[in-house]
């Protein structure tokens, strides 16, 4: 008979094994309410861990606001708290769901969200359309400017990746996408340069033949290129995608969901199921944009700690010495935080690969008994949001995960197994 | 550098009033160990406070820069002088250890979790420690897990193992605390090891620290886990363990080793069982 040491041990290499196999592909789009399922009517999901009204950051409540609006649920944005204390809007975790969508993340039931179909293993998983950077609804930004582009992306952008990815039979391989990039200078969380145009290489030749006209083809062709984030929230279906298929395995230590909501951080581990393992979210350290300082600065948000979870975005920083004119530090602390990293990591990746570090493998799979054996918990590089709602993005960052909602998981782990 | 002293220990504080100088024993980087008048001061940037500790911020500061062994540390009523940097004595707070009587029914509370405590010590375990199948000396931690804990087998372990202060002192540290905690609710009685032949035979604060815990001196993690067990808390007793699984090369892990077995041999005595055997077949031993 194996000891649980053995079947931990068993359990760990299973997931890390299926995350690193898992197929992601970018199968095609949908309304959120049509293509999620248990996507419910009046349901606002958004990023980390499940929150209230009263608990939830200005940059969340921002989004709500901002979604509520969008939705036609209400033109006043001062009512939105009473139809969320009502019950009228339901807010619900994004993972929970199957979505990972950056900073706040909110997903309503009418916007358009890239469908993400793992080969391998058969998840799906989805993500919203990144807007851009700067005054943007994920950030917690809902002026005029801001609704008007989500309405040209359900109204323009979406029906224009409706046709593109029907014309696409065999989708896009979003981990090869992800592996390139790492080797052109990305890292695949707060730089998607490369990946941006190695999608765009892919979908191109779709989008000019799909017989939209030529002024709305390059209407699309220039949003989408123009900005650099453009594949982030494909590569975050992705990696939501390979997260899954590591999740819900039997005595596996590995974390599975790793998130913030702007208040709270918070965790899965996959042998542990859907149980939320919380903490109060840091405030991230890094550069501003001019006019603002870290005293403006929110507690770090966003589900795009998806990406670091399969061993990209921070993890991976050692392939991506132009990312800390991004987010801050030096190349050194960039390679630093990857070498960091595998003293927490289950193996190194066969897929995703540092040229610098001789095509090491990235420090995949967060093991949560070498986070509390070390005292090292995950850094990643992230976005920062004003803290007031309406705001928007007022820099970039890193920020390292308390080791409380670790603690938190042992103790259930513990009680789970421990019988 | 000028650190300023946010807490000084009830020991560390009685030492400054009757010392005025010291010699450093060992320097790291967070972590100063101080020889005054024949006992250990600890200068700490880290928050964990102890008895024995002055912790001093900024929090996770250099204070070990420009200090080598034997560095002469000098305090004239109101600043420790250490080199290139000095300590602020100034206004602080004062800890002291407060350590609940545990009970029987401490025993009682805890019955039913042991394998969850087992299995929260395996999940930190770390190659070498001292309850590890790697441990030099792992069959006397396998024989005192299956026949009780004595005086003679416990000095066998003294010195044993890896790290500055070696995984047998720190597993002793754990193991004495306990058991002479709950020696009255279990029974058991407590046991002494001989300081001077301690110090014979491991590093000098490696001997000190594990004298102080055989006496319940302890810092505040393991102050927590102690009464964790009194109040037949086992999720305060396993935030513990977690809490020092990350401390030193293998220390933490060692400690909270030692503090579970002398509370499976104390439950085992006051209420019948033989869990501390159990822990031994899951701990691989």
């Amino acid at each position: 008979m194996s000891s649980i040491k053995d079947e931990i041990e068993e359990a760990n290499g299973k997931a890390v094994d299926r995350m690193m196999e898992a197929e992601p592909y970018w199968a095609g789009v949908g309304l959120a309410k049509d293509v999620i399922p248990g996507f419910k009517d009046h349901m606002l999901t958004h990023a980390g861990p499940p929150t209230t009204w009263n608990r939830a950051s200005g940059p969340l409540k921002g989004a709500i606001i901002g979604a509520a609006i969008y939705e036609g649920w209400t033109s006043d944005e001062d009512e939105v708290e009473r139809l969320v204390d009502k019950g009228d809007i339901v807010l619900a975790p994004n993972h929970e769901y199957g979505i990972a969508g950056p900073m706040a993340g909110v997903v309503s039931p009418n916007m358009p969200v890239i469908v993400v179909e793992d080969r391998k293993f058969g998840n799906r998983s989805y993500s919203n359309l990144n807007e851009g950077i700067g005054k943007v609804l994920r950030y917690g930004a809902y002026d005029e400017e801001v609704l008007s582009r989500l309405k040209w992306i359900r109204d323009d952008l979406y029906p224009a990746l409706r046709e593109i990815s029907r014309r696409l039979k065999d989708g896009v391989n979003l981990k090869g996408i992800m592996a390139q990039a790492l080797h052109m200078g990305d890292e695949c969380h707060n730089r998607h340069v490369a990946g941006t145009v190695l999608f765009m290489r892919e979908i191109a030749p779709a989008l000019f033949t799909s017989g939209l006209d030529e002024e709305e083809i390059m209407e699309v062709y220039g949003f989408l290129t123009k900005n650099n984030f453009t594949f982030l929230n494909f590569a975050m279906a992705a990696a939501k995608a390979m997260s899954m298929a590591a999740h819900d395995i039997k005595y596996s230590t590995i974390v599975s969901v790793l998130t913030r909501n702007g208040t709270d951080a918070g965790i899965w581990v996959s042998g542990l199921g859907d149980e939320w393992f919380t903490a109060p979210a840091p405030v991230p350290k890094g550069l501003y944009f001019p006019g603002y300082t870290d005293e403006d600065a929110n507690p770090d948000i966003g589900d795009s700690a998806i990406m670091e979870t399969v061993g990209l975005g921070g993890f991976a920083m050692a392939a991506a010495p132009a990312v800390v004119s991004w987010v801050g530090g030096t190349v050194d602390y960039a390679v630093e935080v990857t070498k960091r990293t595998y003293q927490i990591t289950y193996t190194k990746n066969r897929y995703f690969t540092i040229p610098y570090l001789s095509f090491q493998g990235t420090p995949t799979g967060i093991d949560m008994r070498k986070v509390l054996k070390t005292g090292i918990t995950p850094t990643i590089n992230t976005g920062i949001a004003h803290k007031n709602a309406g705001v928007g993005q007022i820099g970039a960052g890193y920020v390292t995960f308390p080791v409380e909602m670790f603690k938190k998981a042992l103790k259930r782990y513990a009680e789970v197994y421990g019988v | 550098m000028v650190y300023r002293a946010s807490t000084l220990g009830s020991i560390a504080s009685s030492l400054l009033s009757s010392g005025s100088w010291g010699t450093t024993i060992s320097v790291f980087h967070t972590t100063v160990n101080i020889r005054m008048g024949g006992d250990l001061l600890t200068v700490t940037s880290k928050m964990t406070r102890s008895p024995l500790n002055i912790n001093v911020k900024p929090h996770d500061s250099y204070v070990g820069r420009g200090l080598t062994r034997g560095s002469r540390i000098s305090f004239d009523g109101s600043q420790l002088d250490m080199g290139y940097a000095a300590v602020e004595i100034g206004d602080h707070d004062i800890y002291e250890n407060d350590i609940a009587k545990p009970s029987r029914n401490s025993f009682v509370e805890l019955s039913g979790k042991e394998k969850s405590l087992a299995l929260a010590l395996l999940l930190v375990q770390k190659e070498g420690s001292a309850a590890s199948p790697s441990f030099p000396r792992r069959d006397f931690v396998a024989r005192l897990l299956r026949e009780g804990g004595s005086r003679t087998m416990l000095m066998g372990l003294v010195g044993a193992g890896q790290g500055y202060t070696p995984s047998g002192d720190d597993f002793i540290s754990g193991y004495l605390a306990a058991r002479n905690d709950l020696s009255e609710a279990s029974g058991l009685g407590s046991i002494v090891l001989p300081c001077h032949e301690v110090e014979r035979i491991t590093v000098w604060v490696s001997a000190e620290l594990l004298c102080y815990a055989q006496r319940l001196v302890v810092d505040e993690v393991v102050e927590g886990a102690l009464n964790s067990i009194s109040a037949g808390d086992a999720y305060g007793l396993m935030d513990a363990i977690s809490s020092l699984a990350a401390r030193g090369h293998s220390s933490g892990v060692d400690t909270a080793a030692g503090l579970l077995v002398a509370l499976f041999e104390a439950m085992d005595s006051a209420l019948g069982g033989s869990r501390a055997a159990s822990l031994a077949s899951v701990l691989g031993l």
